[in-house]
């Protein structure tokens, strides 16, 4: 058997096992093993399930996931959420889609403080994915918008990527935090302006259901205790949501910019500070409420973060096995074989990462295509500052675009929407950042602008 | 058509590769496979890939040792319970000699029983074990003497080294390499005890000024090694061109390798508009560093020794010290790092 | 039986919150202790690692039996029961073999570490064998999950935490759907078919 077919038949495999209910992780993890079976055996399969679980998990960076997600649970429980929603609803809801707009600049601002894009997504989806179907966001919309307002996480600094991809490419750590900032401002502008668009074309059609009703049938159905979507006059609203979100951003922006502590610690003060106005919310309800509130928010934390990272470790196998059949080498060549202009040749080889992001997963994307991309942008004169943007960018399009879309995966499995729906939703802002990323291809000044000024 | 082909006439083999592209240790990886390929006509051939591709930094060693990867190298100290004996260049103030101490690491891993035995125990094949380069300290005021070290903030890792740095009242933090810069620029640390490479490559020039070569020597090194099985499958007259590729990489290339692409990474550091001193401390500052610390350094080296149930230390210890003190030589080649702090200071007077 | 396997996913996901709040205090120690004295508190990074870990293992059993593990459910939904249940089995037959496969390929890569004495080099020498049991606790936890699907499947029972009840309760709830699927965009591509 060819590595072709190897390859044929892996991705064959992985996408009728998805379609039949497989888990992901299980799908994803499984035909990987099955083609390292192929290509390297079974015993060098069985020592690669023995060791990845652990290389993807046993990291101390990584424990920025669950703290943010944890931070996001508490502020829930103590209905920070709701309230902030009320806030924003009675304030922006007067544009069409007032709401999403405010989840979009909610996810921009949250990611000024999470390095990444899983825990924003998380973390948003418990804020707001609710909400916005009860003021009758279409489910597809309300969830894939937050899937794609969650990776701003990893393009507004601080980032995770950008850090990783400043090192692999030996580029100055400030500059690209500072390249990061343009990009992500515009990428939540340009998802607002199609929000506020399609709100307004649904308002047109008169399709939004009256939002009380909705709430109504929601707190009915799934029996939590949301606070209620009154309208209420602007004095009555529960402006101590904003003091908290205002307090939560002021612990760990404030400790982090001032030098307290680190972007990874910042998450444990998050989540510390999010404990207390849970308890500060809960103490009419007494000792039980309490105990309850923590328990609950504790236990999903745990379920969550294990979903997430047995995804994490199926798609770990997976990029063994794609590495093992040297698939990034493969399209990296046939490209170079082509004898293009340069540009076109860069673009086709930034494009090949929509394909691979379909499948890999993130930080296996971020690990292969720097070495594949970085000589190639570097010998035709391209800024690798602005490649890396580019870079991030297309990773998080990948973890947006199915079959493998780890965000839409987490916004599913923390609002326990199908994650086909998500992914039914991602279209438009899948066609949006491709503009986007044309729009930073043509106009490098956008990235490269803020890191000149970094420059001594 | 992947590995260990029985009888065949070629041999492909997978590379673990745990070194950043543009770090010495990848330029001396990359000559080597060159080389074997060369000397063996083509007839043993590798598959580059690209850092950590194949396995993490953390896991290279173990990567090659169970054969998931037929050759590799990381940094030794990520995997310390498979390779203590290699953890003697983080004793401080006793490698200065580098191309001593390559030669007598290489010396002790064909000739010397115990190191031999406790490689093989690792199911691995020695090919060399480098220094990654003199510890510098990076610091955001002038450090120019011994007792300025007081009251530091200093990113460093290793037991040994920091014993060492405590010893001159440096407090020690652990920050990922990937969390440096920025703790630096929000100053949650205020310096950081590294080689030249990493000084450079994770751009903390940027955020500290101040930087000096104290005397203290290695801290760290880089290995690399065959997986056992997949170099006793070699044909015997194969093993013995691996060997001499092997024993000339150790009898100086490396040392040359190494010190040609620091001093391009040294350019980084000289042509960096915010440094603003690099210098070697005068050799009376390091003298009361030694006094202070180098008992300590060994106390604490045998302490590690003895948890990963190493027999007889003292006597390995003792021998190393023999091996290198033979390969020393005044003609020897000067670590490029500490060369560096010279240079500077020429380029700025 | 799945009373017990149930109990055990339970113990374990409490052990699971417990590394959680672990993780954030060894992190807050280690801020507070370094802002008083200028050094780290070694070890806190390591506890904190270990904590990383427990937390993703043991909470893979009760994301296991409350059907929080995501998967596609585009084309099975459009399944009638035979066929819904053949899939069920299938499924779960693929959990647990995949999950049998992890534990084996787990105890394996423990045992190896643990006769190595893996130790990682920090601040402190922290031994890293012991996460890597605990990966293999949990891997086995689910494995035991999957194999009680798996009976209660073939004994024409939905597995347990079936759909996941938020989603099941939302899908018997016609509203949001109902707007959702009015949607031009939605209809072409929609469930409506
Ligand atoms: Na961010
Ligand atoms: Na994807």
């Amino acid at each position: 058997m060819t590595v072709g077919s190897v390859i044929a038949i892996v991705l064959l495999l992985m996408l009728v096992l998805l379609l039949l209910r497989v888990p992901v992780a299980v799908s994803l993890g499984l035909s990987g093993a099955l083609g390292l079976v192929a290509l390297r055996g079974i015993n060098h399969t069985t020592l690669e399930l023995g060791a990845v679980p652990f290389s993807e998990t046993a990291t101390f960076s990584l424990t920025i996931i669950p703290m943010f997600i944890l931070m996001g649970m508490f502020a829930v429980r103590a209905n920070v959420a709701a309230y902030v929603f009320k806030i924003a609803d009675r304030v922006l809801g007067r544009l069409p889609g007032g709401l999403g707009i405010a989840t979009v600049a909610a996810s921009a601002g949250f990611s000024a403080v999470s390095g990444s894009s899983i825990s924003t997504a998380a973390t948003m989806a418990r804020l707001s994915v609710k909400e916005m179907r009860a003021a009758g966001y279409p489910a597809s919309m309300a969830t894939a918008l937050v899937a794609v307002a969650g990776t701003l996480g990893s393009m507004i600094p601080p980032s995770t990527f950008l850090v990783l991809y400043a090192i692999l490419a030996q580029v100055s750590v400030a500059e690209m935090l500072a390249a990061g900032i343009v990009p992500g401002i515009l990428s939540a502008i340009a998802y607002s302006l199609w929000i506020m668009f399609s709100g307004w074309r649904m308002r047109r059609q008169e399709q939004i259901v009256d939002a009380d009703n909705v709430q109504d049938a929601l707190d009915q159905a799934t029996e939590i205790n949301a606070a209620k979507l009154e309208k209420s006059p602007l004095g009555q609203l529960p402006w101590r949501g904003l003091v908290y979100i205002g307090l939560l951003f002021a612990i760990v922006l404030g400790g982090m910019y001032s030098g307290i502590f680190t972007a990874t610690e910042s998450a444990a003060f998050g989540a510390i500070a999010a404990v207390l106005i849970l308890l500060f919310e809960l103490r009419k309800e007494g000792a039980k409420g309490i105990w309850d509130g923590i328990t609950n928010a504790l236990q999903n934390t745990a379920s969550t973060t294990a979903m997430v990272f047995f995804i994490v470790i199926g798609s770990g196998i997976l990029s063994s096995f794609f590495i093992a059949a040297r698939v990034p080498n493969m399209i990296t060549e046939a490209v170079l074989s082509w004898n293009i202009a340069p540009s076109l040749a860069m673009l086709i080889l930034l494009m090949s990462l929509v394909p691979l992001g379909m499948v890999l997963e993130s930080l296996s994307l971020l690990m292969i295509s720097v070495p594949l991309l970085l000589p190639v942008a570097v010998e035709f004169g391209f800024d690798p500052i602005w490649l890396g943007i580019l870079i991030v960018k297309l990773i998080e399009i990948g973890m947006v675009t199915p079959p493998v879309g780890i965000n839409a995966f987490v916004v599913a499995g923390t609002t326990g929407i199908r994650s086909e729906t998500v992914f039914k939703g991602i279209m438009p802002f899948f066609v949006i950042d491709l503009v986007l990323i044309a729009i930073f291809f043509l106009l490098p000044d956008l990235i490269l602008y803020l890191p000149s000024l970094v420059q001594h | 058509e992947e590995g260990i082909v029985e009888g065949a006439d070629n041999y492909y083999f997978t590379v673990a590769n745990g070194a950043l592209d543009g770090t010495q240790h990848a330029v001396i990886a990359e000559e080597y496979y060159d080389a074997v390929e060369e000397a063996s006509d083509g007839r043993i051939e590798f598959e580059r890939s690209s850092f950590e591709a194949v396995c993490s930094m953390d896991e290279v060693a173990d990567c090659v040792r169970d054969g998931r990867a037929d050759i590799g190298l990381t940094v030794t100290d990520y995997t310390p319970h498979l390779l203590p004996t290699m953890s003697i260049m983080s004793i401080s103030f006793l490698n200065n000699d580098i191309q001593a101490s390559v030669e007598a690491l290489y010396d002790l891993h064909t000739n010397y029983e115990p190191a031999m035995a406790q490689l093989e125990q690792s199911n691995l094949e020695y090919i060399a074990a480098w220094p990654v380069g003199a510890l510098l300290i990076g610091a955001k005021a002038p450090i120019e003497d011994y007792e300025s070290l007081q009251g530091l903030s200093a990113r460093a890792a290793g037991p040994v080294t920091q014993r060492t740095l405590e010893t001159a009242g440096v407090n020690v933090n652990a920050i990922t390499a990937a969390e440096t810069y920025e703790s630096l620029q929000r100053g949650v640390i205020d310096s950081v005890a590294s080689s030249l490479d990493f000084a450079v490559n994770y751009q903390v020039t940027e955020q500290l000024p101040y930087w000096a070569d104290t005397g203290v020597g290695q801290y760290t090194a880089y290995g690399m090694w065959w997986n056992n099985d997949t170099y006793e499958s070699l044909t015997p007259e194969l093993q013995e061109i691996v060997d001499d590729v092997t024993q000339e990489f150790n009898e100086g290339r490396i040392i040359e390798l190494s010190n040609g692409e620091l001093e391009d990474i040294c350019q980084g550091m000289l042509d960096s508009p915010d440094v603003k001193n690099f210098e070697s401390w005068p050799e009376e500052e390091t003298e009361k560093w030694r006094a202070e610390a180098e008992d300590g350094a060994q106390e604490a080296w045998l302490q590690i020794m003895d948890d990963y149930n190493f027999d007889n230390a003292d006597a390995y210890l003792e021998e190393y010290i023999a091996a290198y003190e033979s390969y020393q030589d005044e003609d020897n080649p000067v670590d490029a790092g500490i060369a560096c702090a010279d240079k500077w200071q020429e380029q700025n007077d | 039986m799945e009373k017990l396997i149930h109990g055990m996913a339970r113990l374990l996901a409490v052990l699971s919150a417990v590394a959680i709040v672990v993780m954030v205090i060894a992190i807050a120690v280690d801020v507070f202790v370094r802002n008083a004295t200028g050094a780290s508190l070694p070890g806190m990074i390591e506890i904190a690692e270990t904590s990383m870990v427990t937390a993703v293992a043991f909470g893979l059993a009760w994301a296991g039996v409350n059907g929080e593990h995501v998967a596609v459910t585009l084309l099975t939904d459009r399944f009638n029961p035979t066929w819904a249940r053949a899939t069920n089995i299938f499924i779960w037959a693929l959990v647990a073999f995949y999950t049998a496969w992890l534990s084996y390929a787990n105890i394996l890569n423990s045992v190896q570490a643990t006769q190595a004495g893996e130790i990682r080099f920090g601040l402190v020498q922290w031994p890293m064998y012991p996460m890597r049991w605990i990966l293999t606790l949990g891997f086995i936890s689910l494995l035991l999950v999957a194999l009680a699907n798996l009976y209660r499947c073939l004994t024409h029972k939905e597995p347990m935490g079936f759909s996941d009840e938020l989603e099941a309760v939302l899908a018997e709830e016609p509203m949001p759907e109902t707007t959702e699927n009015e949607t031009p965009e939605n209809v072409e591509g929609g469930r409506t078919s």
